[in-house]
């Protein structure tokens, strides 16, 4: 069984609204997840699901519009991010909690050469004045995470500007960068989308060294459904701000429990698919201005029945998922049991 | 040539995860309502708006407005201060400054608004072309407005009405022409700016000619911009005109342009000083109601160049 | 209204291009004049294919293989340096002004990004007209816009909107039916399903399909994924800084592919119902830049199966199997090695 120790990171019913023009939108209304040590969770969804302002809230990196109205993050069962200030959030960031964001150009500053930003992470999280002789311990050490990122010629590349360096070494710099202080937890948001294919293949196993050898906890935050097969332990799959199914990645690719799951493992266009009809999710996500009633995703859904319209489904397990929002799977809601249930 | 493309551009994150809260670039078929309205609801707008207005009137109305003519001579009573008669003081002439202040008005707006908008309208064409089309046209455009921006605007404004004489058109003429690089620059750098957009490419690849494109898809999405730059300019041409006036090469007398009501003014400054203090206070107050109506209509028109930050880190 | 071109001559390609090399010089016109600017970017280097009428021709690499400069190339968007085009058997280059406007008529593209390739000051209703207004179109053969959003899948409302009041994939859709407009006969579209949502994505290329049964029209889809392609493309021509690599059948490319950098592109596909397998990185490093590409081979300096050979003498096509080339010295042994 899990014990807390085990738990790095617990989110406990977090809500989050931004506010523009005077229309408040509750983008996330109450999220519940846990994150284990070790352990890589993908947090899967669509435009518009939340997931990337479920990453910025953790950091509480959202914009000035974005508020935090309810819930706590609690790191390492002690920490709630949710309430610190401004201070402890900055020691925190980097320090415990390190992020990755997509586009690794713009991670970096153009003006100052790798050699110096590296050096900079570690300085400013040092608590005192800084020395010549610690400046150049953060330089050996900035060389030695470069060596372990797989990047050849550290030396020259701590010497080299952004600019000068290709795409796929910029997000290793910005990979060694995070780790620069050995956080607990990494949040990657979305970094390999912007890479090529192959190049995407290189840097997920670059993630899965050092995940493996350091025991880090990293939340993937992804659209890409073959991502998060290749390198995630658990998924956490989003839909209009909720969270709509979590389990194991093998368990619910296999046996997807949430009828959005298994639209989303449906339509991913492939070979095989040739010459006939690509299966696609009509409809759009709903708008999340104003009150909502009922299953978020019962108009898209083909098994949505009078009672998804209506109510909100409760979040039960069922197979071998967790948190699955639906009242299909859900034995005590009203959903009619005698028309016929779809694989188990 | 850009090579386009890296190997996946992916999603949007962040705020654009909700298309309606992500802050929207305003379109400029915007109902002409809805702008003004906006304008208004800003104090810097509503306050520039008002004056903006009211000089507009008072140039077209001048005869209504003042209560006297501005050339009615009274030697009886020069360089009075002001009086129930003569609200604002008379000159050394005896005339009313009131008066003259207010179809100093006209002088001033008749003056700037032309010169002002047939820089544009000059500086728009060279541009557009010159950025557009590249190559020796580019290079000519280039040669022009350097040539004439190295001229300090004083100087070539002194030389050119010396040649041509002075009168209104050629106040107009010659103001216009130290303006005029300024926009060819400006929209010769817009230009450039948007040629790089794809939908220029595209307008292309669909067989769209050069006029076409330059006329349909380059110009309306380079103007906006320019009209920002006119409103402010509106004031640059005012003092332009007025120091022209001062410099005695304006509009010739009786005309009362503020500039020659500022220069007669001076030379009586020790007698009288209301015809220096009127003076300045309406250059003063035309100045600061365009620019703050420039300003509002900036920020209405296009936010991007406000320089807000809305991120906190 | 709908135009099949099962009568047209089958066999006879519509585009053909020939030994197209499109270089990018830094330097300017002085610098030309001294034979001084070797820093110029091979974007396209000696590429030759045809596609016929109503096929699918798939261009598959990743950044820095010059498939976009390809596309635009072939539609006369971009100078070539070099080598021929040929559209319905005129050469490109030999056109003037209303010749190549006659041209684009029948020959048009769908841009990457949706929203910058729609002129931002127009409704939709008049970016669906523009291309009528170009060529003078009479009114008889034109699609009324009711038509054209119809056609995909767009309703009528959106027809007064301005490009950055629709979404992202939308403004795809009004991209595709302006492109459908004229009715071309050829249609080059840029990463068709980049920056889209699986759903959406996977809508567009039905719509594609859809599109390519109704209409007959050739398309050159030109992306860097290789599932997009086995979906839609009839040939796939993989491209590899500038060369063509390999090129066949949609299914042989996928079944059996026989260059080694093929081989890392279908082996980096993630495959859905294998969780969590290692994939197998055949190719180390990353894509040279184009500015200075290696010698010989492009590949040889992340190759395993380079040799001596690779590094001085480029590789050319050659017939490996029926319909399928392949640009490699060693692919017979690549082949045995890796069935091995």
């Amino acid at each position: 069984m899990t014990t807390d120790s085990d738990v790095v990171l617990a989110i406990e019913d977090l809500a989050v609204e931004y506010r523009s023009r005077g229309a408040t939108m509750r983008v996330l209304p109450g999220i519940e997840l846990q994150l284990r040590r070790g352990e890589v969770v993908g947090l899967v969804g669509e435009s518009g699901s939340g997931k990337s302002t479920l990453a910025l809230t953790i950091l509480r990196l959202l914009p000035a519009n974005g508020r935090i109205v309810g819930g706590r993050i609690l790191l390492d069962n002690s920490t709630d991010l949710a309430s610190l200030s401004d201070e402890q959030l900055r020691r925190l960031r980097g320090a415990r909690i390190s992020m990755i964001f997509q586009d690794p150009l713009t991670s970096l500053n153009p003006t100052f050469k790798i050699g110096g930003q590296m050096v900079d992470v570690q300085a400013a999280h040092a608590g005192r004045r800084v020395q010549r002789q610690d400046r150049k311990a953060y330089l050996e050490k900035a060389v030695s995470l470069l060596n372990q990122v797989g990047l050849p010629d550290p030396e020259q590349i701590v010497r080299s500007y952004p600019h000068q360096l290709s795409g796929g070494m910029r997000q290793r710099v910005v990979i060694a960068m995070a780790l620069s202080l050995e956080p607990e937890l990494l949040i990657a948001d979305e970094p390999t989308s912007a890479l090529d294919v192959t190049l995407e293949a290189q840097i997920l196993a670059l993630l899965r060294d050092i995940q493996a050898s350091r025991n880090l906890t990293i939340l993937f935050v992804t659209h890409d459904l073959s991502v998060v097969a290749q390198i995630c332990d658990r998924v956490v799959v989003m839909y209009a701000g909720q969270i709509v199914e979590q389990g194991s990645v093998v368990d619910v690719f296999a046996h997807p429990q949430h009828p959005y799951t298994e639209a989303l493992l449906k339509a991913v266009p492939a070979r095989s698919h040739r010459g006939r009809k690509l299966a696609t999710i009509p409809g759009q996500v709903p708008s999340l201005l104003g009150e909502l009633r009922g299953c978020r995703f019962a108009g898209r859904c083909g098994y949505a029945k009078d009672c998804c319209q209506a109510d909100d489904p409760r979040s039960v397990s069922s197979g071998a998922s967790t948190a699955v929002r639906c009242h299909m799977r859900d034995p005590l809601s009203a959903w009619p049991r005698e028309a016929v249930a779809p694989s188990p | 040539m850009t090579m386009l493309a890296p190997g996946g551009p992916a999603q949007e994150t962040g705020l654009t995860d909700f298309p309606l809260l992500a802050p929207r670039a305003p379109r400029r078929g915007a109902k002409a309502r809805g702008t003004v309205l906006t304008i208004l609801t800003t104090p810097g707008g509503a306050i520039g708006s008002v004056i903006v207005v009211a000089l507009i009137v008072l140039a077209i109305f001048p005869s209504q407005i003042a209560p006297y003519s501005f050339s009615q001579i009274d030697v009886t009573h020069p360089l009075q201060g002001p009086t129930w008669h003569h609200l604002f003081g008379t000159d050394q002439l005896g005339r009313d400054l009131l008066s003259r202040i207010i179809f100093g008005t006209r002088i001033a707006l008749e003056v700037a608004v032309p010169a002002v908008a047939s820089a544009m309208a000059v500086g728009l064409v060279l541009g557009v072309l010159g950025g557009y089309l590249g190559g020796l046209v580019d290079n000519v455009v280039i040669l022009l407005t350097d040539t004439f921006q190295s001229f300090p605007a004083i100087v070539l404004a002194l030389a050119l009405l010396t040649v041509l004489g002075s009168s209104l058109r050629n106040l107009i003429i010659v103001i216009s022409v130290t303006f005029c690089p300024n926009y060819a620059r400006t929209s010769r750098a817009l230009v450039l700016t948007v040629k790089q957009n794809q939908y220029i490419l595209a307008e292309r690849s669909l067989g769209a000619g050069r006029s076409r494109i330059m006329l349909v898809h380059v110009l309306p999405n380079i103007i906006a911009p320019l009209f920002i730059l006119l409103a402010m300019d509106v004031p640059s041409a005012i003092a332009a005109e007025a120091g022209l006036s001062f410099l005695g090469l304006g509009v010739p007398p009786p005309n009362p342009s503020w500039g020659s009501i500022l220069s007669d003014g001076f030379n009586s400054i020790l007698s009288s000083p209301w015809a220096v203090i009127w003076a300045c206070l309406a250059l003063g107050i035309a100045t600061v109601g365009f620019l703050m109506f420039g300003e509002a209509l900036r920020d209405v028109l296009d936010p991007r160049l406000r320089g807000v930050s809305r991120w906190r880190a | 209204m709908t135009e099949t071109l099962a009568s047209v001559e089958a066999t006879q390609p519509l585009l053909t291009i020939k030994e197209l090399r499109v270089v990018f010089s830094s330097g300017g016109p002085i610098l030309r004049l001294l034979g001084r600017n070797k820093g110029g970017v091979r974007a396209v280097d000696g590429v030759n294919f045809e596609v016929r009428p109503g096929e699918v021709v798939g261009i598959v690499g990743e950044s820095g293989s010059g498939k976009t400069t390809l596309g635009l190339a072939a539609l006369k968007l971009t100078r070539a340096t070099g080598g021929h085009v040929l559209f319905g058997g005129d050469d490109l280059s030999r056109l003037r002004g209303s010749q190549i406007r006659r041209v684009r008529r029948n020959a048009v593209m769908i841009f990457q990004d949706p929203h910058s390739s729609l002129s931002p000051r127009m409704r939709v209703s008049s970016l669906l007209t523009e291309p009528y207004r170009i060529h003078n179109v009479p009114k008889a053969e034109r699609y009324s816009v009711e038509e054209l959003l119809k056609m995909v899948e767009l309703p009528d409302r959106l027809a007064n909107r301005y490009p950055h009041e629709l979404s992202g994939g939308q403004a795809r859709r009004v991209g595709i039916a302006r492109a459908l407009s004229l009715r071309p006969r050829l249609i080059v579209a840029d990463e068709p399903t980049a920056g889209l949502d699986v759903s959406a994505a996977s809508s567009i290329l039905n719509l594609l399909q859809s599109l390519r049964t109704s209409h007959g029209t050739a398309y050159v889809i030109i992306t860097h994924a290789l599932n997009v392609v086995g979906y839609l493309a009839d040939r796939i021509a993989v491209m590899y800084l500038g060369r063509i690599v390999e090129t066949g059948p949609a299914e042989q490319i996928h079944d059996a592919p026989l260059h080694p950098y093929t081989r890392a592109l279908i082996s980096a596909i993630p495959d859905m119902s294998t969780v969590r397998s290692t994939t197998r990185v055949v190719v180390s490093g990353e894509i040279p830049s184009p500015r200075n590409p290696p010698s010989g081979c492009h590949l040889h300096p992340r190759c395993p199966f380079a040799i001596e050979q690779c590094r001085t003498v480029e590789p050319v096509l050659e017939e490996a199997r029926p319909s399928q080339w392949v640009a490699c010295h060693r692919w017979r042994e690549v082949e045995a090695l890796e069935t091995a």
